[in-house]
């Protein structure tokens, strides 16, 4: 018996979608702005995109290095406006930009700035055979996040609302690898980063802080209907503990989480599509040294066709 | 072909199945009672200085995740005849700060204003999240450290 083969829309629809589902929301913690991974990619075959994706997110517990869970009795919110813009520059090369603005909530107190500037290169080393039912399409991708975000260790203000990012220069690698078939589509991003050491001094302390390594590893998929998809998607993070010397000389603890998203897009036209999308980082896994976050998210997107 | 379509999202459902057994359903591990209580329980000469003082912390108002907490820290050293607390003059400026060595970042900045002999006042004490804290004590001449000692808290 052959394998069905599906027309070519089909395929490039689902991975046009699939851009509703990568995991680059997904990374942004209550405790601050900063992600640990942001990549923005053009997965279909388009030559630009524009991005703008509002979340919000809140935390009820805290998860301590030792894995005990510390309920919440405040309110604290992290709204974030993240921009992003993506474009082919030249045949199978891409570069992608994304900056997040940050707004803190705790009580009555607000506070809000820049977030952490990414910035992604991307190529396509794998295109993508329509006709093949098992080869994806893969792009490898350099992605080098800037700190320009105010660090929890910089921070000043009263709850540290002003934490807005990580706070360190991170490269890292990795490989997005998509597949459509017929009205399912799935995905998988595997990457690894390594951030640097950096000095950080406020009015209290002055510190030098070795960060290490970090994996990350997303797998989702979903399910079209019409004008409408439904997705999943579960993505694994794993971050090396900062050590401090200078004021403080501790080892740290490592970061561990693992992150649900249910995002519903819809397509209004070829060029622009909405996504919905539900996170949660509290419902399977074994997190370690995190804020378990969850929220929703709103993202619209417009796209030029090659 | 309708049997072959059936059978792809059957193997995609094992496939997503697959994935939910193996990272396991979150299973919450509540920290004990105990350990979120916000106090350091005082025994003789609790911590130490590099110097060899003694330090002991009083808190006078517990801090919430509301509201700001303040504490008394008295640097003495045990009396030669029975251990008994002989307040010292401190000569270097007493400074403090919270540290949250797991995450590696602090909390806001605290105010410590003297108030007798070998006796500070700390205010404006907040813990910005659940979790093991240090307090940092620092002896400092012209902001070099000269002695220093750290107190664990869990809040």
């Amino acid at each position: 018996m052959k394998l069905k083969i599906r027309p070519f829309y089909h395929s490039l629809f689902s991975l046009i979608i699939l851009l509703g589902i990568l995991p680059q929301n997904c990374f942004s913690s209550a405790c601050c702005g900063g992600g640990l991974v942001s990549t923005f990619l053009i997965t279909g075959d388009d030559k630009a995109q524009l991005n703008s994706v509002y979340s919000y997110n809140r935390a009820d517990f805290d998860i301590d290095q030792n894995g005990y869970w510390r309920e919440r009795n405040y309110d604290e919110s992290l709204e974030s406006l993240r921009f992003e813009a993506a474009h082919i520059i030249f045949d199978r090369w891409q570069a992608g930009i994304s900056l997040p603005f940050i707004r803190r909530t705790r009580g009555n107190k607000t506070s809000s700035g820049v977030g952490d500037l990414s910035t992604t290169l991307g190529y396509e080393y794998l295109p993508d055979w329509n006709y093949n039912p098992f080869r994806p399409k893969g792009i490898a991708y350099l992605n080098l996040i800037i700190p320009t975000g105010t660090s929890l260790q910089e921070a000043d203000q009263i709850f540290l609302l002003d934490a807005n990012g990580r706070g360190f220069w991170t490269l890292g690698v990795g490989t997005l690898l998509t597949k459509g078939w017929g009205i399912w589509d799935a995905f998988v991003d595997l990457g690894i980063h390594r951030s640097f050491p950096r000095e950080f001094q406020n009015s209290q302390t002055q510190v030098s802080l070795t960060p290490g390594w970090g994996e990350n590893l997303a797998i989702g998929g979903g399910i079209n209907f019409s004008s409408l998809r439904l997705g999943f998607s579960m993505t694994w993070i794993n971050e090396d503990q900062i050590a401090s010397s200078g004021s403080v000389n501790t080892n740290g603890s490592k970061q561990q989480y693992t992150s649900l998203d249910f995002p519903l897009t819809y397509f209004i036209s070829d060029e622009w599509m909405t996504v919905i999308k539900y996170s949660d980082k509290g419902i399977i896994g074994n997190p370690r040294n995190i804020s378990l976050d969850k929220g929703v998210a709103f993202q619209i997107q417009r796209k030029w066709p090659r | 072909m309708d049997a072959l379509l059936f059978g792809k999202k059957i193997m995609l459902f094992r496939i997503l199945t697959i994935l939910f057994i193996t990272a396991g359903c979150i299973r919450p591990k509540y920290a004990p009672r105990e350990e979120v209580n916000p106090s350091v329980e005082i025994k003789s000469c609790p911590y130490k200085l590099n110097s060899g003082k003694c330090v002991s912390l009083d808190w006078e108002v517990q801090p919430t995740e509301e509201d700001f907490g303040q504490f008394l820290i008295k640097i003495w050293r045990p009396n030669l005849a029975d251990e008994t607390e002989v307040l010292e003059e401190i000569k270097e400026d007493v400074t403090l700060f919270l540290w949250m060595p797991s995450m590696n970042h602090g909390s806001s900045p605290v105010t410590v204003k003297k108030i007798d002999v070998g006796t500070y006042r700390v205010n404006d004490v907040f813990f910005t999240m659940p979790g093991e804290w240090d307090i940092h004590v620092q002896l400092k001449i012209n902001n070099e450290i000269k002695d220093q000692t750290i107190l664990p808290f869990t809040f």
